[in-house]
């Protein structure tokens, strides 16, 4: 398996939570709102562009837009690996953080 | 996301950068992705916030982008760094054939650059340097025209009077005042400068002490350099000090200027002001007139004046002054004054050009050597690029690896042509005359300069064998066959043709060179320059000159002395106007004018064609007030009389009678032909040199005799002499100087090709190995087999010299087109210089070509 970095790791969740039409702009702007952070756009593009020819995700093309001039829009999607990864990803973060929590609830209790 | 959105552009430069970070397939759709984002921002934030957002997230997704190269490229990249260090390591011989070539054409290219450096900023550090003007005159001689910066005194004041855009204007009075100076015990002989005040403050010349706006308004008043100052007052403080002028005149110093940078035109040490000429040479409104064209004219204009014209309109002002005479007055950019002058040619600029040419061509050549031994070899790399591209590699990626070591290659000949100019730069500034630095931390652009240097050569030398070596077929290769020695072979035989054919070229031009130089030297003056010493009249001697010859007579090493205006090198002192019985109306010569005493002929040893030389017993005054005249050949050839002899010329009311007619002598450097002279007999107030003709031999007793007769004539002043055949190894040593210049790289440049040579000739023996053994076991001999090793060579050396000889011929004709007196081009100079590149090929090869004929053919045919 693989880590992800966390950038990666919250890219695919995004992608995987919008479900349908995931491209740039709308994971940018989901990124933007759940952590507060301006994520550029470039370094968002090398991200999903090295997972792709990781094979974590997929591309597919919309119809042709009007207000782009009759071009497509690329949408990102998650393959099946991505899904099986980013499971198994929870799952040792999961068990790593266990401890973490449990130990705050100890001294908060 | 609502339709009606209307998407913004976003910066062309944004765009272009993004795309370099997107996947060409990916582009299209990121670029869109972008302009959503982007004309949102626009429409809530405004479009000077959306400009601020997409610079930083430009700036911000770089970094990214940088790491994603590094990790995805740059595996690939250390290989071929190991790959062609392995290659240097490996083959150590053609590397240093590569490299110090490179490195030697890289150093000639960088003490060239310098060179043209310094020439290009040759008095540009004035600060008003864009509005500083020269002022230059053309003046009509009947059927040809003068042009001269010489300008009549008064111009310079009148500009500034009548023009409100003139904001200053400063003259100087062409040539100098040979004078001694005094200070307590410290005399010497020192040459002033006349100038107006307004030239320090026109030019950049910065005063140490002094003031720098009135320094020159007493007529009494000098100014020195720093060096001067110490040289006469040591550590006292000069301001306010009396120096005297030739025992005569007392001057105050008023200013010390700082020493001046090598590079600028303005030399002399000491300032007095202009009006002094006026009493130094007792003429009322010497500085005044309106035609005496011995000064020159500095102007400052006002921003953005109209330039050109300007000098039309002065030109009725000059005109009217003089009665109508033919002048016309331009104005010339002071910055351009040095390369670009009036004169011969078209000034230094040719020069810096010329240099500039040779350094391109001595680089092109190494370049050439690099190409040439890189394809030639690269029949033992076809097996490295096969596996390469059957492993994946575009022809892209092996394009890119062999510029990658071309250009590794360069940057290493850089360093070492860094350490050659370190170690060369003091003999090429003695050889050039200038003080050259390589001064590196204090000129940035210098490094970047070299920097340029050193791709721009990677990637010329490594764009034919990157282009070459990237299309073999990796089947061929890898199959083992020796496709590639032999491919290239005609491109690699022109590029050694090109080499030769410039380096013969070079060759020729120092041959027509020298052959101009000793040509010049050795050229009959028509007169005797050997053993001609000269000194400088003044003080007592000019009114004793008759005793002080008397006195000098009595050493019988001194065979004769004669009183001179000027020095035959040079005489600058001329006027129109003459008129004679059946004159051509349409020529208006510009004659000559030389002062001296009867003795010239016989101490210059200059023949007389007809009448005869003034004499002593004949005539004892002036021939000015006589009006009795000798002329030369030209000039008598001009007036175009059988019986000249007798006969008048006339100056307006002026009539002479032409009493002899001299052998033609020269009377300026070689550049001018010999033009019409009058020479008159003793102008005292004229008289400003004793030249005397020495025996032989005891030359340094008979010149301790002179000086002891000099001090008793003239105890106050120093003694200071000359010899004549001294001044004129001088004044070609400009050309000299370019001439040894481009001897020494011509030298380099056919070392260069050699060494070139030499890696091509050692590869081709190291490749033949088993023919030459199976034709030694045939029988061949030695000798048989050098020729078979030679031959292509010769043949290729022998081409580039009839490429050479037609450019060397135009090249050197245009070259000589400056001299009026010049050899003609011989033959024999190609046959010798290409006869030279010829041997020095011919020797390179056979030493590899013998040692490969005289190996063991057994050793080299034992294996399989």
């Amino acid at each position: 398996m693989k880590f992800f970095t966390k950038q990666e790791e919250l890219l695919l969740l995004a992608i995987f939570s919008i479900r349908e039409g995931a491209y740039l702009v709308n994971i940018r702007e989901m990124l933007i709102n759940n952590t507060n952070k301006d994520w550029a756009f470039g370094s968002l593009y090398l991200a999903l562009d090295r997972l792709k020819k990781e094979g974590f995700i997929e591309t597919y093309l919309g119809d042709p837009m009007p207000t782009r001039g009759g071009k497509a829009i690329k949408y990102y999607k998650l393959t099946e690996k991505a899904v099986k990864e980013l499971a198994e990803n929870k799952a040792i973060q999961d068990k790593m953080w266990s401890d973490f929590s449990e130990t705050i609830l100890k001294t908060n209790g | 996301m609502d339709k009606e959105r209307k998407s913004k552009e976003i910066p062309v430069i944004v765009r272009w950068l993004f795309g370099r970070i997107v996947n060409s397939a990916d582009r299209g759709y990121f670029i869109e992705d972008l302009k959503e984002a982007y004309s949102e921002i626009t429409r809530d934030k405004g479009a000077i916030a959306a400009y601020f957002w997409i610079f930083s997230h430009l700036t911000r997704s770089f970094l990214p982008f940088l790491r994603t190269i590094y990790t995805r490229g740059f595996a690939m990249f250390k290989n071929y760094f190991k790959i062609a260090f392995r290659n240097l390591t490996r083959h150590k011989g053609y590397s240093f054939i590569n490299i110090s070539g490179l490195a030697i054409g890289m150093a000639c290219c960088i003490m060239i650059l310098l060179w043209v450096q310094d020439e290009l900023n040759y008095d540009m550090f004035h600060e008003n340097l864009e509005d500083i003007f020269i002022a230059w005159t053309v003046n009509d001689m009947g059927d040809t025209k003068w042009r001269t910066a010489g300008t009549p005194p008064a111009v310079g004041p009148a500009l500034k009077e009548d023009y409100p855009e003139v904001i200053n204007s400063a003259r100087l009075n062409n040539g100098s005042l040979n004078v001694v100076l005094s200070y307590g015990d410290n005399k010497y002989d020192e040459e002033l400068q006349a100038a107006d005040n307004a030239l320090f403050s026109l030019f950049t010349i910065p005063f140490v002490m002094g003031d720098t706006k009135n320094a020159l308004t007493d007529p009494h008043s000098i100014v020195m350099t720093e060096s001067m100052a110490e040289k006469y007052f040591g550590s006292e403080n000069p301001i306010g000090k009396l120096i005297s002028i030739n025992h005569q005149y007392s001057f105050t110093v008023t200013g010390v200027l700082e020493n001046y940078p090598h590079n600028t035109r303005f030399r002399h040490d000491f300032y007095v002001p202009l009006i002094f000429l006026e009493e130094f040479h007792s003429r009322k409104n010497y500085t005044r007139t309106w035609y005496n064209l011995s000064f020159r004219t500095y102007i400052q204009l006002n921003k953005g004046t109209q330039v050109e014209n300007f000098g039309e309109r002065i030109i009725d002002r000059i005109n009217r002054e003089q009665n109508g005479d033919d002048c016309e007055l331009h104005i010339r950019p002071y910055s351009k004054l040095y390369l670009h002058w009036l004169g011969q040619g078209n000034g230094r600029i040719d020069q810096v050009r010329m240099f500039s040419m040779i350094a391109v061509f001595v680089l092109l050549i190494a370049c050439i050597n690099f190409m040439n031994l890189t394809t030639a070899r690269s029949g033992n790399r076809s097996k490295e690029i096969g596996m390469r591209k059957v492993a994946g590699a575009y022809k892209r990626d092996i394009i890119k690896q062999f510029f990658g070591e071309s250009i590794i290659v360069s940057f290493i000949s850089l360093l070492l042509a860094l350490l050659i100019v370190l170690l060369l730069l003091p003999s090429f500034s003695d050889l050039t005359g200038k003080p050259l630095s390589l001064n590196l931390t204090g000129n940035p652009l210098l490094i970047l300069i070299f920097i340029g240097i050193a791709l721009l050569t990677g990637l010329t030398a490594g764009s034919y064998p990157a282009l070459f070596m990237s299309s073999f077929k990796p089947v061929s290769t890898i199959k083992g066959a020796l496709v590639s020695g032999r491919r290239g072979t005609v491109f690699r035989k022109a590029l050694v043709i090109l080499q030769f054919a410039l380096s013969i070229t070079l060759i020729i031009r120092t041959f027509v060179v020298y052959d101009q130089m000793n040509f010049i030297r050795d050229k009959n003056l028509g007169f005797d320059k050997e053993h001609l010493l000269y000194i400088r009249v003044n003080g007592a001697l000019k009114e004793q000159s008759d005793t002080f010859k008397e006195e000098l007579y009595k050493n019988p090493n001194i065979l004769k002395a004669s009183v001179t205006s000027h020095s035959p090198a040079g005489v600058y002192w001329n006027g129109g106007g003459w008129n004679w019985e059946g004159k051509d109306p349409n020529i208006e010569p510009l004659v000559t004018y030389f002062s001296t005493d009867y003795d010239f002929a016989e101490t210059f040893k200059v023949e007389m064609v007809k009448g005869e030389f003034y004499t002593k017993e004949k005539v004892s005054e002036s021939s000015y007030s006589t009006g009795k005249m000798v002329i030369n050949e030209t000039f008598a050839k001009m007036i175009g009389k059988e019986d000249i002899i007798g006969s008048t010329i006339s100056q307006g009311t002026r009539i002479v009678t032409i009493i002899g007619v001299m052998k033609d002598f020269n009377f300026k450097p070689l550049y001018n032909e010999i033009g019409p002279i009058n020479i008159y007999l003793n102008i005292p107030r004229r008289n400003r040199f004793v030249f005397l003709r020495l025996k032989g031999d005891n030359i340094s007793e008979t010149v301790s005799y002179i000086e002891d007769v000099y001090k008793q004539f003239n105890p106050e002043f120093p003694f200071t002499y000359r010899f004549l055949d001294d001044d004129y190894d001088m004044m070609y040593r400009t050309e000299e100087r370019s001439g040894k210049i481009i001897n020494s790289f011509a030298g380099f440049t056919i070392f260069i090709s050699c060494l070139g040579l030499f890696g091509l000739a050692s590869f081709m023996a190291e490749q033949k190995t088993k023919e030459i053994g199976i034709r030694k076991v045939l029988g061949a001999s030695v000798p048989t087999i050098i020729r078979l090793l030679s031959k292509e060579f010769i043949i290729l050396v022998s081409a580039a010299n009839i490429i050479a000889w037609p450019a060397a011929y135009f090249y050197s004709q245009k070259w000589l087109e400056d001299f009026s007196y010049r050899i003609s081009l011989g033959w024999y100079v190609f046959i010798i210089s290409g006869l030279t590149a010829l041997i020095i090929a011919v020797l390179t090869v056979s030493f590899q070509s013998a040692k490969a004929a005289r190996a063991n053919p057994s050793s080299s045919l034992k294996y399989e």
